[in-house]
């Protein structure tokens, strides 16, 4: 498949205006407007340890020096590295449990994940554990697929000129496609499916698909299309067997 | 003609040879040939020898040998024609010139008690000042008179020639394997895993640039510190910016907050040592366990702390006292000088210091360094050290360069530059202070590479000061943290 031409084609619905956020459905309740789906893009592209954090000034083991003594040496305090690694979580995934279970699991270890019919917060815990496994060494993006488009046809824009916000999605280390609800567009089988190929084609990337209501459901095939479902279906998508949480 | 000769004797060499034949032919004017063809015959077998040592000895051999019993004559004529005395071996030489350094000393010594009863005698007033003067006066000039006696022409030579040369590299490298054998170290790291290249050697210079309170001397005093604890070197230190006391107390702190001697020993700020207000138990554990672990254990060197109570305090000062300590208490391994330039280049205190007195001090140090000689005479290098400023241009130069110093940052004096053997330079921007961490960088490796990359050490600003190297955590020690976290997190 092709990637989707690079002229921008109307979309079904008019999702992207001045007051609502792009990609994001808007929906009433009590406390006023508020918007499905409020991932966007979650992301750090940089290991754990390229962050800079500072110490914290009550932690017991460095009193706030942010050093900490091993093997005759120092090395930065385990409350630097802490905070370095939630930081690389981003607060999507820092704030979940990590599962042992996940933790010690080598399920998640192939190059192509599809997690199905699993909730939101078990989908947290599994990413948040998976990256904790690999010591946070690993770069990452979560992205919807309205993003990963918008992504797409900004390339070149003032917002992207050279191409590189939407680049990173073919070279970060962890790719992972979060399909619950976006606004249907047709270009989504082109752009995913290329997406998918132009990574599969490097020996470290690996992508992961969350679609909780599954990909064989008719909601997914109505977001986004059923060449995209016939895509997964050829593919070497891997369905992990979810531990007990 | 004396010089001439001496010199042509040590090095020959084609003008000088043409110089010498000139001015000894005009000497020989009204002898017959056959004198000036035993000169020349002596002449050229001199060339004929090449580098090696010339003597009338071995001519002389030939010409009995060769039967040549007329130009014998006149070359034992021409020997004695000759007022230098010449030698036949190298022994013979340093003798001879041990012997003149032994009368200079003789009159250096007789001259400096001569001018101190002058002093004396002179000033009518007999206050503290008026005799304590003249008695360092009379003292260093002693020290030095002493110095030069140890010293040949202040350096070492010796010509390399014969089975005395075959002879000396045999037991320059037997020294080396006693050493060895003796577990004596024969080189020296600074204790960062990633300087591991760099390896000081005794004379080598050593130097530290940096911006001010970029931690220069704190880096120096960890160097000498692990000499003294890890190499059991005796080090001489001398702080011309801090007082005596404090350098007492930096050292103290810094060994009371070594983990790896201390692993389960208490923090001891120095602020609060230099406030007193440290809590009893800091307080008994520097005092009866810090302090005579430092003192009094033998598994360390001896450190000798100067703070010169004298602004004109020169480098000959330092050298005679060094030499001093050798000869009286203990061998010196390693001079620490926190810093060189800030002592008076001239050496007669005399005129306003230019940045030529500074280099040739440089030079002089350096110098002291490779050819100071033990108690009994033998050399004995030491390990110079030093902290050279790096000025503000040079600082911005780094920070516009991502942090890194070029070796032309010590332009200032560039001897310092030129003579050292290692440069380090220091950096410790407020952002780098804020996180306990310096930037150490190695710019020159006399004999071996240089570690291109800044290394980032961990600073206890907050205790005693003490540089340790930086390590990461290796992917089990990593995984033991995040189990933890695991845990915490629920």
């Amino acid at each position: 498949m092709a990637y989707p031409s690079r002229k921008p084609k109307p979309l079904a619905g008019n999702f992207i205006s001045d007051t609502t956020p792009s990609g994001l459905t808007p929906v009433r309740d009590d406390s006023g407007t508020v918007y499905v789906n409020p991932i966007g893009i979650q992301e750090s592209i940089v290991p754990a340890s390229k962050i800079q954090m500072g110490p914290d000034p009550d932690c017991s083991f460095c009193a706030g020096t942010g050093h900490e003594f091993l093997r005759g040496a120092t090395t930065e305090c385990r409350c630097v590295y802490k905070k370095r690694i939630l930081q690389y979580l981003t607060p999507m995934y820092a704030n979940t449990v990590p599962s042992q279970a996940c933790y010690h699991s080598s399920e998640f270890d192939s190059k192509q994940i599809l997690l199905e019919a699993i909730t939101a917060a078990s989908f947290k815990t599994i990413v948040a554990s998976f990256l904790l496994r690999h010591l946070a060494t690993l770069s990452h993006t979560t992205v919807t697929g309205f993003h990963a488009f918008n992504m797409y046809f900004a390339a070149g824009s003032d917002a992207d000129p050279d191409g590189a916000k939407f680049r990173t999605l073919s070279e970060v280390d962890v790719l992972i496609l979060s399909l619950v609800s976006d606004p249907p567009v047709k270009t989504y089988p082109d752009l995913f499916a290329n997406l998918i190929d132009t990574r599969g084609m490097k020996p470290t990337t690996r992508t992961w698909i969350y679609a909780p209501d599954g990909v064989k459901s008719a909601r997914f095939e109505k977001l986004y299309g059923a060449s995209f479902r016939a895509y997964l279906a050829g593919s070497d998508f891997y369905s992990p067997r979810i531990p007990n949480f | 003609m004396k010089t001439l000769l001496k010199s042509l004797l040590l090095y020959p060499s084609e003008p000088k040879l043409a110089r010498f034949r000139e001015v000894y032919s005009s000497l020989l004017k009204g002898r017959d040939g056959t004198y000036t063809a035993a000169a020349d015959l002596y002449l050229d077998a001199k060339l004929a020898c090449g580098d090696a040592y010339p003597s009338f000895k071995s001519l002389e051999i030939e010409l009995v040998e060769t039967q040549e019993t007329s130009l014998l004559a006149y070359l034992k004529a021409l020997e004695e024609d000759m007022t230098v005395p010449l030698y036949s071996e190298d022994a013979e030489y340093v003798a001879h010139v041990k012997t003149v350094e032994k009368v200079v000393f003789e009159s250096d010594v007789f001259g400096a008690i001569a001018k101190f009863q002058h002093e004396i005698k002179a000033s009518p007033v007999k206050d503290l000042a008026s005799i304590v003067t003249p008695t360092e006066n009379l003292v260093g000039s002693l020290f030095t008179a002493k110095n030069k006696l140890n010293r040949v022409n202040a350096s070492t030579s010796g010509l390399l020639f014969g089975d005395a040369a075959v002879s000396y590299v045999e037991n320059l490298y037997q020294e080396t394997v006693d050493r060895k054998n003796a577990d004596d170290f024969l080189y020296y790291d600074v204790g960062i895993p990633g300087f591991a290249p760099v390896k000081i050697a005794r004379g080598d210079l050593v130097v530290i640039g940096g911006f001010t309170s970029h931690g220069k001397s704190l880096f120096l005093r960890n160097i000498v510190y692990r000499f003294l604890t890890e190499y059991r070197m005796n080090c001489y230190y001398c702080s011309l910016e801090m007082s005596y006391d404090k350098m007492v107390n930096l050292f103290l702190v810094l060994h009371a907050n070594n983990r790896a001697i201390f692993p389960h020993g208490v923090d001891i700020p120095y602020v609060a040592l230099k406030n007193g207000t440290l809590t009893e138990e800091q307080r008994y554990f520097l005092h009866g366990v810090v302090a005579p672990d430092f003192f009094k254990n033998e598994a360390y060197g001896t450190l000798f702390l100067e703070y010169p109570n004298d602004s004109s305090f020169k480098l000959s000062d330092l050298q005679a006292r060094v030499q001093h300590l050798e000869n009286t208490e203990m061998p010196i391994h390693a001079v620490g000088t926190d810093y060189l330039t800030m002592m008076n280049p001239i050496e007669t205190g005399k005129g306003r210091p230019q940045r030529e007195d500074y280099n040739e001090m440089v030079k002089r140090y350096k110098n002291g360094a490779l050819s100071h000689r033990r108690k009994d005479g033998m050399s004995a290098p030491y390990v110079a050290l030093t902290p050279a400023q790096i000025s503000r241009g040079g600082l911005d130069e780094a920070i516009k360069n991502n942090n890194f110093y070029e070796l032309k940052a010590l332009r200032e004096y560039n001897e310092l530059e030129a003579s050292a053997d290692i440069v380090f330079t220091t950096m410790l921007l407020a952002e780098m202070r804020a996180q306990k961490i310096m930037k150490i960088q190695n710019l020159k490796n006399r004999d071996g590479d240089i570690v291109v990359d800044p290394l980032d050490v961990s600073c206890q600003f907050d205790t005693g000061f003490g540089l340790y190297p930086r390590v990461e955590r290796n992917e089990s020690e990593k995984r033991s943290v995040i189990e933890s976290m695991l845990i915490g997190m629920k």
